[in-house]
């Protein structure tokens, strides 16, 4: 554990200046200032995000620009994103943690600790968000598809830090369903699925904690389901399964199935259909 | 019901839940240093030296000691709770840091202290260590025990059925919210040396540091602030205990350790492996029970955690009258850290064993668990009874504990109406327990037969009432948190015939309150509260004999008390003291299981209790109401994991899974009363019972839920994962 200075910058550009040392970069810091408490991480430099002002929620015609710095509270909270993001709103009502961490955590943190098994990795690669990354040399816009690289691994170059995602909404007509497993309150997520269900056309499950990334698996037939995934969780090469200590990737890939069946019943009942 | 069980407001409560209680980790005294502990980052390997000098060079570190410095200045720890030949142990040396080899991960190899906590954390990882890895050894047999009553070959000849099943249980701990914490100040003016300590054992502490330290113990003072939990991990023999002390006398500085949640995490106990086999007929009736026991403890350590490992043994078979009994437990040293004692202190895993073992033979029999039980059961006229071990069940009435759990729970009813699986999907279980909870203080166990003998160990109390009419009561009891000092004072309320506003009670000073054990074994009311009735009685006669006359000085008086070593009737040896009293009780679990993911969700819990007479109901439930959570919290989800390196990997609440409140069923507690004969009150303990009968209530629900779908119970944690696999390996019942 060494001593650390810590940077507030207050633009982006004097961020996107400072990130040129080796810094760690707070966003609510629920993982980082632990870990820098702890000892875990250790750096010279940390640069706290925390008064860019990047917490606001806007709508832009077919899309909700997410800043970076938005809490899980305020997805709760807005009306905005429970009509027009209905997934994202019941993912950050399931947050483990209480009031406390609603308030701190934020989505964009837990985006780019790109850890294979959190909540949001796999919802924002359910609903094809677009990352927008800033650096000195200007913003970069990054389908989520190429975000993830790997088990916390974001595809986050030198100097550059996150500022925005940008959601598109979900259209009228199309519904969704959100189901995590965890095995206890105070658990993180062992294996999430986030369903998105057009009117007509596929289904798609995205699978979290599964493969070193989230997993979007199109469903030709939704009774299919379990079979659909099955198929495609057999295919992850052994070195990109997960696994940690709540579970072995034997079990994650027993139980995928049946919670990718849940959140699509979920979709289907929220457009009427018997599941 | 006892006319002084009227809820009283828990005197501390407000302090604990507003936040204004002040902590060890709330003192700071002018000058005060932070000390932190490098650790050993290898399970077994020889130490050829430790680095300190980059540790001396980190900005605020003031002192860096290592093992071979510490070894010309402290003895090895000695053991806090009685010779370990009581129990038929060898006899180590334990020492407080490691000083040419280490024999587990996290074992200290040197402390660093510093002026700020965060410099003596950057200090201590500044530390390494030369090792060079020993070779795996065979684990080192620490103790063996063996207990046996009737004729058990013969029995096994005859019996018509017998079963045989393993049960491995997993190492677990006991989390308190607040860690452990020390705080030493050595005045070298006075030579005096203040301990401030989050503590359970404030009079064995001062023993323990005076012989490390080599002082005298009059010249150590012990004072335990409000503690946040402790669940046995703060008991005496912790190598932080003397080091941090060692520090402040060489820096003559005051020094604090606070431990973090990942050294807290290191502590643990409870992991065995039995393998039962057991005789029984057609009726369901056992007539022989055998065990052969492995119990790893991790590294020998001072403190009294890897004794629960013969509690376990010595509590077999638990509340049932077993003719024909062998157990054999075998006590390793392995390279895990030390264990600790854990609520439930090995009387828990005995239980959990046992109720399974119970529902088993019910299966093959084909009768229902309760009906098992009741046949089995010790009744009334039984008792006392003695048990292989040498513990003697002096009370209870444990038929009626069943009947009455099962009306509480509407068992019938439950049992009739379950459908399973559900229309969710959902399977449905219940299970019972019955457990019985030795306790009181008196652990080793077994007939004299020249053997060394043992004896009750007394409480005290000082009862002193001031010339204005205000009562203190000084008691060599501690509070851990759970609020003993509530029942405390309305026991001397009562006697003395005054308000309970006017009682104040002083616990956890070793210069200013009478000494004994603490906090430990269930005894602070049965016998921390006999010697303050006694004491309040012998004030109460003086106040009357000086009646009339005018007060200008306080009067005051001190006793102590003892629980009565009791004795079966028709016995014609005698016996060690062991265990004084019994508390019981009787549970119903109601669960349901996931078959999709193998997720146990605990749906009922319902527990009839009986520490004897009751002399505060609202403490009692408050300690019933944690035992039992953490009894399901063991049941379905806490497991200290180690990686193939030997490190912890459950080192935070994310990785140890311990049970919040919207894990849990609101809990149904009934009381049923039967008088300890050997406390002066007539009661026993609360605060162990809970546990082994709560965890075991679970797993036998768990198990009728999977019943016709997967195999037997053997082994908690229950979690999904386990819980699938127990779905997939369908039809391996044993």
């Amino acid at each position: 554990m060494k001593r650390f200075h810590v940077a507030y910058p207050t633009t982006a550009d004097e961020a996107a200046g400072l990130l040129q040392t080796d810094a760690v970069i707070v966003g609510g810091g629920t993982l980082t200032v632990p870990a820098l408490t702890r000892g875990e991480l250790n750096t010279a430099h940390v640069v706290d995000l925390g008064r860019l002002g990047l917490d606001e929620i806007v709508p832009d015609g077919t899309v909700i620009r997410l800043g970076a710095m938005v809490s899980y509270q305020q997805l709760i909270t807005s009306a905005l994103v429970a009509e027009r993001l209905p997934m994202p709103h019941r993912m950050a009502s399931g947050i483990t943690g209480g009031i406390q961490i609603r308030h701190q955590g934020t989505v964009g943190g837990s985006a780019c600790a790109a850890r294979p098994n959190s909540d949001v990795p796999a919802v924002l690669v359910a609903m094809r968000a677009e990352m927008l990354l800033r650096s000195p040399a200007g913003t970069r816009r990054v389908p989520v598809d190429e975000f993830f690289l790997g088990a916390e691994r974001a595809d986050l170059r030198r100097g550059e830090f996150l500022t925005e995602i940008a959601v598109p909404s979900t259209p009228p007509g199309w519904t969704t369903g959100y189901y995590k497993l965890k095995f206890a309150e105070s658990s993180w997520p062992v294996v999430t699925a986030a369903c998105v269900l057009p009117p007509a056309g596929s289904a798609e499950v995205t699978i979290g904690g599964v493969a070193d990334v989230p997993l979007r698996i199109t469903l030709p037939e939704t009774n299919r389901t379990e079979h659909t995934v099955a198929e495609r969780i057999s295919a992850i090469p052994t070195e990109r399964r997960w696994s940690d200590l709540r579970a072995d990737a034997r079990y994650r890939a027993r139980v995928a199935g049946e919670i990718a069946c849940r959140a699509v019943r979920q979709a289907l009942a929220a457009r009427g259909d018997q599941p | 019901m006892s006319g002084t069980t009227q809820p009283w407001p828990k005197t501390d409560g407000f302090a604990y839940a507003g936040g204004t209680a002040s902590f060890v980790d709330d003192l700071r005294p002018d000058g005060l240093l932070h000390m932190a502990v490098a650790r050993s980052t290898r399970a077994h390997a020889r130490l050829a030296k430790v680095n300190t000098a980059e540790a001396e060079r980190v900005a605020g570190v003031v002192r860096v000691l290592d093992g071979r410095e510490a070894s010309t200045h402290l003895k090895p720890i000695p053991y806090a709770m009685g010779d370990p030949e009581l129990i038929g142990a060898r006899r180590g040396h334990p020492f407080a840091v490691a000083v040419d080899q280490v024999h587990y991960p996290g074992e200290p190899i040197a402390v660093v202290v510093a002026e700020s906590p965060r410099a003596a954390r950057a200090g201590a990882a500044a530390v390494s260590g030369d090792y060079r890895d020993l070779p795996d050894d065979e684990p080192e047999v620490l103790a063996e025990n063996h207990f046996r009553a009737g004729d058990p070959e013969a029995a096994f000849a005859s019996a018509p059925h017998e079963l045989e099943v393993t049960f491995p249980i997993a190492r677990s701990t006991g989390a308190p919210l607040e860690p452990r914490g020390y705080l030493a100040s050595w005045d070298e003016d006075t030579h005096k040396l203040t301990v401030h300590a989050s503590h359970q054992q404030p009079f064995a502490l001062r023993a323990t540091l005076a012989e490390v330290l080599g002082m005298p113990e009059t010249a150590i003072r012990v004072v335990v602030p409000p503690v946040g939990g402790a669940f046995g991990i703060k008991m005496a023999g912790q190598p932080e205990e003397p080091l941090v002390c060692l520090m402040s006398l060489l820096c003559r500085r005051p020094v604090k350790w606070i431990e973090t949640r990942a050294e807290t995490m290191l502590g643990g106990a409870r992991e065995q492996v039995h393998h039962v086999r057991a005789g029984f007929d057609a009726d369901g009736q056992v007539v022989v029970f055998r065990d052969d026991i492995t119990i790893p403890v991790g590294a020998e350590g001072a403190t009294p955690g890897w004794r629960q490992a013969y509690v376990t043994a010595a509590t077999l078979p638990t509340a049932y009258a077993v003719p024909n009994v062998e157990i054999r437990s075998r006590v390793l040293a392995t390279h895990q850290p030390p264990w600790q004692s854990c609520r439930g202190y090995g009387k828990e895993t005995a239980v959990l064993v046992m109720e399974r073992t119970m529902d088993l033979v019910a299966r093959h029999v084909g009768l229902d668990p309760a009906e098992v039980r009741r046949r089995n059961l010790l009744t009334t006229e039984s008792l006392p009874h003695r048990m292989p071990s040498g513990y003697l069940v002096d009370s209870g009435d444990f038929p009626a504990l069943l009947t009455k759990v099962l009306h509480a729970a509407d068992y019938e009813q439950q049992r009739a109406s379950i459908v399973s699986p559900s229309e969710d999907g959902l399977l449905h279980g219940l299970g019972i327990a019955v457990e019985v909870t030795p306790e009181g203080g008196g652990h080793a166990s077994g007939p004299l037969n020249g053997r060394q003998p043992t004896a009750a160990v007394p409480e005290a109390a000082t009862v002193r009432i001031e010339p204005d009419g205000r009562v203190v009561v000084l008691s060599s009891v501690t509070n851990p948190g759970g609020g003993n000092e509530t029942s405390l004072a309305r026991l001397a309320a009562a006697e003395l015939g005054v308000d309970r506003g006017r009682v104040t009670v002083i616990q956890g000073d070793t210069d200013l309150c009478p000494p004994g054990t603490g906090n430990a074994s269930s005894r602070g009311t049965a016998v921390g509260g006999a010697a303050v009735v006694l004491a309040a009685r012998d004030l109460a006669q003086k106040l009357r004999e000086t009646e009339g006359a005018e007060r200008t000085e306080a009067l005051s008086c001190t006793r102590t008390y003892r629980p009565e070593t009791l004795r079966s009737p028709q016995e014609t040896v005698a016996y060690r003291h062991s265990y004084p009293y019994f508390s019981s009780g009787a549970y119903v679990a109601r669960v349901s299981v996931d078959p999709a993911t193998g997720v146990v969700r605990v749906l009922g819990l319902t527990a009839v209790h009986d520490c004897g007479r009751v002399i505060d109901e609202v403490l009692v439930e408050g300690q019933l109401q944690g035992a039992i959570a953490m009894g399901i919290g063991l049941a379905v989800s806490e497991s200290s994991q180690f990686g193939a390196d030997g490190a912890l990997r459950t080192s935070s609440f994310k990785e140890y899974l311990i049970p919040r409140a919207n894990d849990l069923p609101s809990f149904t507690i009934e009381h049923h009363e039967t008088p300890a004969p050997g406390t002066l009150l007539g009661a026993k303990g609360a605060g162990e019972a809970g546990v082994g009968g709560a965890m075991a209530a679970v797993a036998n629900a768990v198990d009728d839920a999977l019943a016709g779908q997967g195999a037997a119970v053997t082994t908690v944690p229950l979690t999904p994962p386990t819980v699938l696999d127990l779905l997939e390996t369908r039809g391996r019942q044993p």
